[in-house]
């Protein structure tokens, strides 16, 4: 009798253990989650980039916290064009600003004519021009979650 | 809950609140079993329950309510999961360290006071850390002077040991811990003042090398080989946290592989940590005593524990400072020592997030370094429990008896605090994000590496530990579990268990049996009987299971033990014993056909119930009374091989005619028959006497190796199977030429029960039985269960012949055959009786081997004879 009765607490000592492990654990993982989705794309307000000379002005979005311009074809926004460097420029989502930089290009990098030295923030409506290729630039209005 | 804990502003006041709750209640259950443990040992309610460790609780949970009343004023904000982390792990500490001594317990619990208080304090003048920052060099310098003091004025609390203490008149305190922290708060301090300025390696190195390494080399002086090891690791880590250079790790690892391998050559100290750990099983009994104990005692924890206070963790050494997780792990399972790596992770975890959200370089690096601190402490102590590492002297924080860790400790968890307040200024930038991602990973990987040797000891290997020689748990169980009896063959008890659970006492009632039925002493070990049928007696065998696996579930004991029933017959016993008292002896009586041994004497005997008062007596006694003659005494075989030989030579018709000189002269020795045979003389009743010239003549008919292929049919070159030790035996390469093995001057040497078994081939038509001792065990489900005994042995291809032989040799007056011997060699003489019933005897066939120490043929004969006399009486059902 007296073993049932402590083995009855044994295991409510073990369950208080792991309900304290669970409670601490699981709080701790809802806080992560919050933190990543506030820093994945939800978070992010999507850039659009609008190619100025080319024939169809199609509109480019984008919702990665980092894009980077191109002539190579793995940057995530390519413009095969020789005065177009291989890197070019980057955007960068941070401190919840969009930003550009110039990537050391050979033609330079132009935000509303004035050439990039620095990082710079992008307002909505800014015209960027990488060699001879114009972009106007667009920021998708924030969501609110 | 509401009424300890009241609800504050704090945005994460309800997970505090909710987690200091449950700290309270695991606790507070935790204390309730330790209370009801002496209930469960005894099986009854009627007992002395355990108080003692309330006061601690009391004090535990009435010092955390004001902690969190008061964190909640001064330090709003403040990290929710540190306060409740430590509650669990210090609360848990404490009972445990009641439940090992409660005068450590009473000792514990001023020092969890003074820890608190420590924290409150330091909460509400949280300055002391800045002045703790502007003046890091004074501070450890001050730690290490007083580390160095200990060189000069060192003492060891509780008498002999590493003088590492400092303090008189009952306070002592040991200097090595608070300068763990004191470095943690340096290496913070110089690296937020040289950060900002220009980061190199070798700047950055050259200072704190210099203070970290003179702490670690005078902790290395001290023998205090842990907390060396710990202000390695703690540099080593601060310094990648800050640089980043991977390189620091690896040049650390191999400077301590370096370190170990040269202490290993030059310190026998460390040589010995590193052989114990790499082999503990060379020496088990010694020098891994400690840890193959800790091992076994995980291994009783199993799954679930044996719950607090009635596990065996007092058996391994210091438990309540090094071995604590070891308490732990075997009183609450495996469940409980992954709970606490756990909690530890959880601590580790909280302590980097603390620090990557820190207001200031400064802060950021002392959170990070404490959590190094807390992780290296943690894995090195828990790891060298579980041989994952070599052992080295660490407490594990909060939980580990001893003032100075807790109070340090505590310190630490102030500064935490302090350092988790909400801060509205930008987040600084992370340095080397890697690194931190890195080190976590590695302590991760830690705690990983020693859940998986948790559940290793604890659950793959338990039932291998559990069986080794060195689980001296049957030692407890022997007092609390009541054995099972040994009884003859009409259920007269021989052995039983006195007394009640708790005091259990074990009692042979008939003390000349002592060297068959051994003994069970905690301090002597196990030997005889009791040793051979301890799987039954003690409930681990024979018992159902399920049955088992319930009684170790709910009691952690196992069930009570099976009575066995011996094939004795007390009452032949009792008159075996009188007729060889003060004599040099033994006689074993046996059924010829079942094998069954109805007496086995060996004289002089101990009596087990006074081991305690007389073993060093009985041990340095010439007289041997240790050895039980019957089984282990092996004695040569004089000339009472002439029933054997007859048997033999009857079967292949070539008997001898009898010469008229009966003595025989062997090296200048007249061998003679050990009585004048009677009337009228001839080849059988000089057998009868042991007459060596009939032996010597049944020779000349009888090659070597047939004698050896007979000795061998006799069992003389095989070890009887029977559950007592018994004395190897001869080989048939001893046997060299018939003639000397008949007269018994060969090497080949027969212990009385081999012989007994021998003559019994002759009174059951040539088939030799298989001796046995132990007949049934009372299961419960089953009854009487009759344990399995061996096949006999054909000895004589033609039981006609042999039986024809034996009649011949039949005595005078009584339905039985005989044979009796006496010779001297060197300075003893020994006497040999063998006899049994004659073949067409109706009832039991009996065998009988009587030896004696002396030349006595008459005693020999008188025993011999009475005995079957007595047993030819119709056998007591």
């Amino acid at each position: 009798m007296s073993g049932i009765l402590v083995l009855i607490l044994r295991i409510l000592f073990v369950l208080l253990l792991y309900v304290f492990l669970y409670w601490a654990f699981s709080v701790i993982w809802r806080d992560l989650r919050g933190k990543t989705q506030a820093l994945t794309h939800d978070a992010i307000p999507a850039l659009l980039i609008t190619p100025l000379d080319a024939p169809s002005e199609e509109v480019l979005q984008f919702q990665t916290s980092e894009v980077i311009l191109g002539r190579d074809p793995v940057c995530n926004l390519c413009v095969p064009h020789e005065t177009v460097s291989a890197r070019h420029a980057r955007f960068t989502f941070q401190q919840n600003q969009w930003w550009v930089e110039d990537l050391n290009s050979t033609n330079g990098s132009f935000l509303n004519g004035e050439r990039l030295t620095t990082r710079a923030v992008i307002v909505p409506g800014d015209e960027l021009r990488c060699g001879q290729i114009a972009f106007r630039i667009e920021i998708e209005p924030k969501k609110s979650f | 809950m509401n009424l300890l804990f009241p609800p504050a502003a704090a945005a994460q006041n309800l997970l505090e609140r909710r987690l200091m709750g449950l700290s309270i209640l695991a606790i507070g259950c935790y204390s309730l079993i330790l209370t009801l443990s002496p209930a469960v040992r005894l099986h009854t309610f009627q007992v002395g329950y355990r108080w003692q460790h309330w006061i601690g609780w009391m004090a535990w949970a009435v010092l955390f309510t004001l902690a969190y009343r008061h964190l909640n004023r001064q330090f709003e904000d403040h990290d929710p999961y540190l306060l409740p982390i430590t509650s669990l792990l210090s609360g848990w500490g404490l009972i445990t360290i009641y439940r090992l001594d409660n005068s450590l317990g009473y000792r514990q619990t001023l020092w969890l006071s003074i820890g608190v208080i420590v924290l409150i304090l330091i909460s509400r003048y949280p300055r002391v850390f800045i002045g703790l920052r502007r003046y890091k060099y004074l501070w450890l310098t001050i730690g290490l002077l007083l580390t160095g003091l200990t060189f000069l004025l060192g003492t060891y609390p509780a008498g002999e040991g590493p003088r590492l203490w400092l303090g008189c008149c009952g306070l002592y305190f040991q200097p090595s811990e608070p300068l763990k922290l004191l470095l943690v708060a340096y290496l913070a301090a110089y690296l937020a003042d040289r950060i900002p300025l220009r980061f190199r390696l070798p700047e950055l190195l050259a200072p704190t090398l210099i203070m970290t390494a003179s702490a670690a080399l005078m902790l290395a002086l001290q023998r205090d080989l842990g907390a060396a090891t710990l202000i390695i690791g703690i540099y080593t880590f601060v310094i990648f946290l800050a640089s980043g250079r991977r390189r620091i790790l690896l040049i650390s690892g191999l400077f301590l592989l370096a370190a170990a391998i040269t202490g290993t050559l030059v310190f026998d100290i460390i040589r010995l940590r590193i052989e114990i750990w790499l082999n503990p099983w060379a020496d088990p009994a010694n020098r891994s005593f400690q840890i193959v104990q800790s091992l076994i005692s995980v291994a009783a924890g199993r799954l679930l524990g044996t719950g607090v206070g009635l596990g065996s963790p007092g058996l391994v050494p210091v438990a309540h400072s090094d071995f604590i997780a070891t308490a732990i792990a075997e009183e609450s399972g495996l469940a409980g020592i992954l709970a606490l790596i756990a909690l530890f992770t959880l601590l580790t975890y909280r302590c980097f997030v603390i620090s990557l959200t820190a207001r200031t370089t400064f802060q950021r690096f002392l959170s990070a370094g404490i959590g190094v601190y807390f992780a290296i402490q943690a894995i090195l102590i828990m790891g060298g429990n579980l041989r994952l590492l070599p052992l080295t002297g660490v407490t594990l924080p909060f939980v580990s008896y001893g003032g100075s860790s807790l109070v340090t400790s505590f310190i630490a968890i102030g500064m935490l605090l302090w350092v988790s307040l909400p801060h509205t200024d930008p987040p600084l930038p992370v340095q080397q994000p890697r690194a931190t991602t890195w080190v976590a990973a590695l302590f991760l990987a830690g705690f990983a590496v020693l859940a998986a040797f948790a559940g290793w000891w604890s659950i793959v290997r338990a039932d291998a530990l559990l069986s080794r020689p060195e689980n001296i748990r049957w030692m407890v169980n022997l007092r609390f579990v009541p054995r099972g009896d040994l009884l003859d063959r009409s259920n007269e008890t021989i052995v039983t268990t006195t007394g009640e659970r708790g005091s259990l006492n074990r009692v042979l009632l008939y003390p000349p049996l002592g060297n068959t039925v051994g003994y069970i002493n905690p301090r002597f070990g196990k030997a005889g009987l009791e040793a051979s049928l301890d799987g039954y007696l003690s409930g681990l065998q024979g018992n159902p299971a399920s049955r088992i696996w319930l009684a170790e579930l709910i009691y952690s004991q196992p069930p009570d033990g099976l009575d066995v029933r011996l094939s004795l017959d007390l009452e032949l016993q009792r008159i075996a014993d009188e007729l060889l008292e003060n004599h040099r002896g033994a006689i074993v009586l046996l059924n010829a056909r079942s094998g069954e041994i109805l007496l086995i004497a060996s004289h002089p005997y101990y009596d087990p119930n006074q081991l305690n008062d007389r073993y060093p007596e009985w041990r340095n006694d010439p007289a041997a009374p240790f050895v039980n003659r019957a089984t282990q005494g092996q004695y040569p075989t004089a000339t009472i091989l002439g029933p054997f030989l007859y048997a033999y030579l009857s079967e292949t018709g070539s008997l001898p005619v009898l010469p008229l000189n009966l003595s025989y002269i062997y090296q200048n020795q007249t061998l003679t028959c050990a009585t004048p045979p009677r009337a009228p003389i001839s080849l059988e009743t000089a057998i009868e006497v042991g007459c060596p010239a009939a032996l010597v003549e049944m020779s000349r008919s009888i090659t070597t190796a047939q004698l050896r292929e007979l000795f061998t049919g006799l069992g003389f070159f095989t070890a009887p199977e029977i559950r007592l030790d018994v004395a190897l035996p001869s080989q048939p390469d001893q046997l060299t030429g018939s003639r000397l093995a008949v007269i018994g001057k060969s090497e080949v040497k027969v212990t009385p029960l081999q012989m007994a078994q021998a003559a019994a081939a002759l009174s059951n038509g040539g088939l030799r039985p298989s001796p046995r001792l132990a007949v049934s065990v009372e299961t419960p489900h089953q009854g009487w269960v009759i344990l399995p005994a061996d096949s006999p042995v054909a000895v004589f291809g033609n039981p006609q012949a042999v039986s024809a032989a034996v009649n011949r040799l039949a005595s005078q007056n009584l339905p039985i055959w005989q044979s009796v011997s006496a010779q001297r060699y060197n300075s003893t003489a020994y006497t040999w009786f063998i006899g049994g019933t004659l073949p067409q005897w109706s009832g039991t066939p009996l065998a009988i081997a009587v030896l004696l120490e002396e030349n006595n043929p008459q005693l020999a004969q008188t025993i011999g004879e009475t005995l079957l006399q007595n047993a030819l009486q119709p056998l007591s059902p």
